[in-house]
């Protein structure tokens, strides 16, 4: 986690984005917690491993993208493993 | 028999598709026979997460909807989408629309009024009258329009053709489909390159980060072309 999961609750308001909503995008890209937990991830009652939360951020991300914008929310992995993309296109 | 014990008999009917439709089309001819200037008019419904003209007038009526629904854009979409009315009072200076404006002004129409048809809070399709003449719908006419609108959405929702549920199955198929795409294009990832499930998402999610693609997108595309993954030369 590189930041509390408050933030996202914060930024899922301002998308206009419900609950329900933003957990169907997310089932969508493939995240296996059920609504309720990603709920409680928001709320901060449970913490969301790595993967979900990225999932939790892309799905979001992917909202603000479909309204003019980039993709504002940094995921987990950033800072570690930068060039990972890239490298591994360059190695395929 | 008023107006009013029409439209009761015609809700009171039992229910099966043919049935609805056959409702729907007494409800096009009411509207046809009462909203002055109405030329023709449609009902068009969302079935299987696509809009169909379900009932029709005649012909040029039935082909303007398709118009709209070839050219993705309309009135009718409009109505059905956004779930409130729309009224092109003059079709000559209609800015809105200009794929389907041309078509319309072709097909000899000249004024369109569109009102969609509600299940409870979701638009689930529009009751479409057309003219011939511009600047045909006045209040009263939109009044009238809107009655027959409630009177189909009625139709549409007591008869338990459950448009809003269906559309949620179409839209819930579709959520897997890419989410199988997403799980294949990460095997796809994973075997090209050695890398574990993990490294494959944050492959994805940041291609769509740096072209504004969804993660869908460019799932569906790695997988149906192997070698998308690959960089430009100039990456």
């Amino acid at each position: 986690m590189t930041g509390p999961a408050d933030d996202l609750e914060q930024i899922r308001r301002s998308t206009g984005l419900s609950h329900a909503e933003l957990w169907f995008r997310y089932f969508e890209l493939g995240g296996m917690s059920t609504a309720l937990e990603v709920e409680a991830y928001l709320y901060g009652a449970l913490v969301p491993d790595a993967e979900e939360r990225d999932l939790l951020a892309l799905a979001l991300n992917e909202r603000i993208a479909e309204a003019g914008g980039d993709h504002p929310i940094a995921y987990t992995d950033d800072d570690i493993d930068g060039d990972l993309d890239l490298d591994l296109d360059a190695r395929g | 028999m008023s107006q009013a014990d029409d439209l009761g008999l015609v809700a009171a009917l039992p229910a099966s598709p043919d049935v609805v439709d056959a409702a729907l089309r007494v409800v096009t001819a009411l509207a046809h026979a009462t909203v002055g200037g109405a030329d023709g008019v449609s009902v068009s419904l969302s079935r299987h997460g696509r809009l169909t003209t379900v009932a029709a007038t005649d012909d040029t009526i039935a082909q303007m909807d398709r118009d709209q629904y070839a050219t993705g854009e309309g009135p009718c979409l409009a109505a059905a989408a956004e779930g409130h009315w729309f009224h092109v009072e003059s079709l000559a200076d209609e800015q809105r629309w200009p794929h389907f404006v041309p078509r319309a002004i072709q097909g000899g129409i000249a004024s369109i009024l569109s009102t969609p048809l509600m299940a409870g809070p979701e638009p689930v399709g529009a009751l479409n009258i057309y003219s011939n003449t511009a600047s045909a719908f006045g209040p009263r006419e939109q009044e009238l329009a809107a009655l027959f609108a409630t009177q189909a959405s009625t139709i549409v929702t007591e008869a338990h053709v459950d448009v809003t549920a269906e559309r949620a199955a179409a839209r819930f198929r579709r959520a897997l489909v890419t989410r199988e795409n997403i799980a294949i294009a990460k095997g796809i990832l994973m075997s090209r390159h050695g890398i574990t499930a993990a490294a494959a998402a944050a492959i994805l999610r940041r291609r769509s980060r740096r072209e504004g693609t969804p993660v869908g997108r460019l799932a569906a595309a790695i997988g149906t072309s192997p070698r998308i993954d690959q960089p430009d030369a100039v990456e």
